[in-house]
């Protein structure tokens, strides 16, 4: 089994903030922001000193929780500075992104990191939308486009024109290629019947976030039941969790952990604008398999009813290696992308849970082999 | 002449040449510059993508001999005799220099016509052509109930068509047969390079009859071609996407080689 640091630029202020979306910049200081890039590199450097086979960058907007818009200007930025783990890209947010310059990052990042990328697309959330001032209602459509229009763009060794629904390009040749032929490992993150459908069709692996393990297991299964519809059968390394953890000496460590730095910020309704897409996005969301739906405007667990514990992973090192061994064993996870900073927590408390993990579970994480 | 099919908006009319001993319908309608328009093997169906570019230019749809209700075709022994005749037909209608649409089955023929007759083809159209096709490829054959799905990529969404007559459809099978020979033109594919005419090639990217990536081999040979997918269309792109075939179907036809060069409109307000 692989483990991936999703590295977060979290911005930690002294004082808490107020829920909502957008957060008004004049509340960002520039002292704490530069901190907080400081404080993020310090956990990567550190996560792949100690062997980690992923560090993953996401893409959030007008938040303090991830204060790193671009991933791949992250992913570039430390790709001389990660010396083992590869860097993936989890991921552009694909209906805010123009597809053809999502492909050429892509690309070039696959070179920057010497064939080290892993690649990521998702739909994003309704107020991420609003960054661009794009239609939610379009989101769907926009995200499956954008998918084939990107693959096509990193393989297609002929210039080409794309008459889209939602992009038109007369001309599409990308340079460079992609170092890792035909395509660096690549991920759907959804729980979303089609885009499962495009990742099963596409021979690409599936990435589910934040979900209790039973309901992962279900989108997971369905996953590898519609490959087999599609001629193979995907492995371990193609099935992709996206968690939470806290870990503490002991258990009552942990969940004092919790308690303290990972207490609920969600979107709320406490702005007009964190109203009008809260009420749009519970209509939009629907159709979505099996899991819970995460809250707009942040990627973590919404209630603990959600996750059945507060977090995917809260516990002692023997606490937490069984409950991500549950993931393994009943979905097949491969990889666990591991999420270790809460919202309220402060650099020295994230760095110690991060090590407890890196020394205690990490080793026999990678240890676990394949079911499939 | 009389009034053609319904099926389009555009009222064309109808009308006959004499080609070799042999009757050949067509339709027209629309004023401009000349388009002639070369079927699949489902024959001539009039649709959106013909009011569209009727609205431009001068679009005369010819059925080939040996489809439709025309008599069996026992005269063509070739696609290039075929092509030859549609030249012939082509003239016979007055016309001196037209831009060429071939779909399917209909894109060979007109390959051939360009390669035979240069001087009378200005611009080349193919759409879901089957002129250069994978090695061992043999075309798809399905029941009757399951040819929407191999024709779509949303069967779902294409309105269910009337059956085919099956005397009709037996007569064009046998013809297509008979003179395409094995799957691939072999002769045809290595004279692609010797096409001058500025091509544009179209395919659906989820067509089934025809792997969407042979459209990089025309690109690769052809010196003047351009390859264009439309998303999520099958291999009856004009169906499915039509107004996205149009469209760029239409920019080519104006602008020639410079239609990749956006003229859209960025602003939002003044």
């Amino acid at each position: 089994m692989k483990a991936s640091l999703y590295a977060r630029m979290q911005y930690v202020a002294p004082q808490p903030l107020p829920s909502g979306w957008p957060i008004a910049p004049a509340l960002y200081d520039s002292k704490i922001g530069m901190q907080s890039f400081q404080d993020g590199m310090e956990k990567l450097e550190f996560a792949d000193h100690m062997g980690f086979d992923w560090i993953s960058f996401s893409e959030h907007h007008y938040s303090y929780n991830s204060v790193a818009p671009h991933p791949a200007i992250m992913a570039a930025a430390v790709a001389d500075r990660i010396k083992q783990a590869r860097l993936a890209i989890l991921a552009h947010i694909l209906p805010l992104n123009n597809p053809v310059r999502v492909a050429e990052e892509l690309a070039m990042l696959d070179y920057l990191t010497g064939g080290r990328l892993v690649v990521g697309f998702l739909r994003g959330t309704v107020n991420e939308d609003q960054t661009f001032s794009v239609n939610p209602t379009e989101t769907r459509g926009r995200s499956l486009e954008s998918m084939e229009l990107i693959l096509k763009a990193l393989t297609e060794p002929q210039p080409f024109g794309w008459e889209g629904r939602f992009y038109q390009f007369r001309t599409v040749a990308v340079w460079p290629r992609p170092l890792q032929q035909p395509l660096p490992p690549t991920y759907v993150l959804t729980r979303s019947p089609e885009s499962a459908e495009f990742a099963a069709s596409h021979h690409l692996g599936l990435g589910v976030s934040f979900a209790p393990v039973q309901s992962t297991a279900e989108v997971m299964n369905h996953y590898r039941s519609m490959c087999v519809d599609h001629g193979w059968e995907p492995t371990e390394d193609h099935l992709l969790f996206r968690a939470t953890i806290m870990v503490g000496e002991t258990d009552e460590e942990a969940q004092e952990g919790v308690r303290r730095y990972w207490s609920s910020r969600i979107l709320g309704d406490s702005t007009p604008a964190a109203r009008a897409v809260s009420t749009l996005g519970s209509r939009l969301r629907g159709s979505a398999m099996a899991a819970p739906q995460r809250q707009n405007g942040d990627d973590t667990p919404g209630s603990p009813e959600a996750v059945g514990r507060p977090l995917n992973f809260v516990g002692s090192p023997d606490t937490v290696f069984r409950q991500i061994k549950e993931y393994h064993d009943e979905c097949g996870v491969g990889t666990v992308d591991f999420l270790f900073q809460g919202p309220a927590m402060e650099h020295k408390a994230v760095m110690k849970s991060l090590e407890l993990f890196a020394k205690e579970v990490l080793p026999r994480m990678q240890e676990l082999t394949s079911r499939c | 002449m009389g009034q053609a099919e319904q099926r389009a908006d555009t009222a064309f009319t109808e009308g006959h040449v004499e080609v070799d001993g042999l009757r050949i319908r067509y339709v027209e309608a629309g004023q401009g510059s000349p388009v002639v328009m070369l079927h699949g093997v489902g024959g001539l169906i009039l649709a959106k993508l013909h009011d569209e570019l009727a609205k431009k230019y001068r679009v005369m749809a010819f059925e080939m001999p040996g489809f439709g209700q025309s008599p069996a075709n026992t005269a063509s022994q070739s696609v290039k005799d075929l092509a030859q005749t549609m030249a012939q037909a082509a003239t016979q209608l007055g016309l001196n220099s037209y831009a060429l649409i071939g779909t399917s089955f209909g894109s060979r023929v007109a390959l051939w016509h360009a390669l035979q007759s240069p001087q009378q083809v200005d611009l080349l159209v193919l759409v879901a052509p089957t002129a250069v096709l994978p090695e061992r490829y043999t075309m798809p054959v399905v029941a009757p109930d399951q040819i929407a799905k191999l024709l779509f990529a949303h069967p779902e969404n294409v309105p269910a068509q009337l059956p085919a007559d099956p005397a009709n459809v037996a007569k064009e099978m046998a013809l297509v047969q008979r003179i395409q020979g094995a799957s691939r033109d072999t002769e045809l594919e290595d004279k692609l390079g010797q096409v001058q005419t500025q091509t544009l090639v179209v395919f659906g990217t989820a067509d089934k009859v025809v792997p969407p990536a042979m459209g990089r081999t025309y690109r690769e040979r052809m010196p003047n071609c351009h390859f264009v997918m439309v998303y999520d269309a099958g291999h009856a792109v004009a169906t499915e996407r039509p107004e996205a075939l149009s469209n760029t179907i239409a920019d080519f036809l104006d602008l020639r080689e410079t239609f990749i060069v956006s003229r859209r409109d960025g602003r939002i307000n003044p």
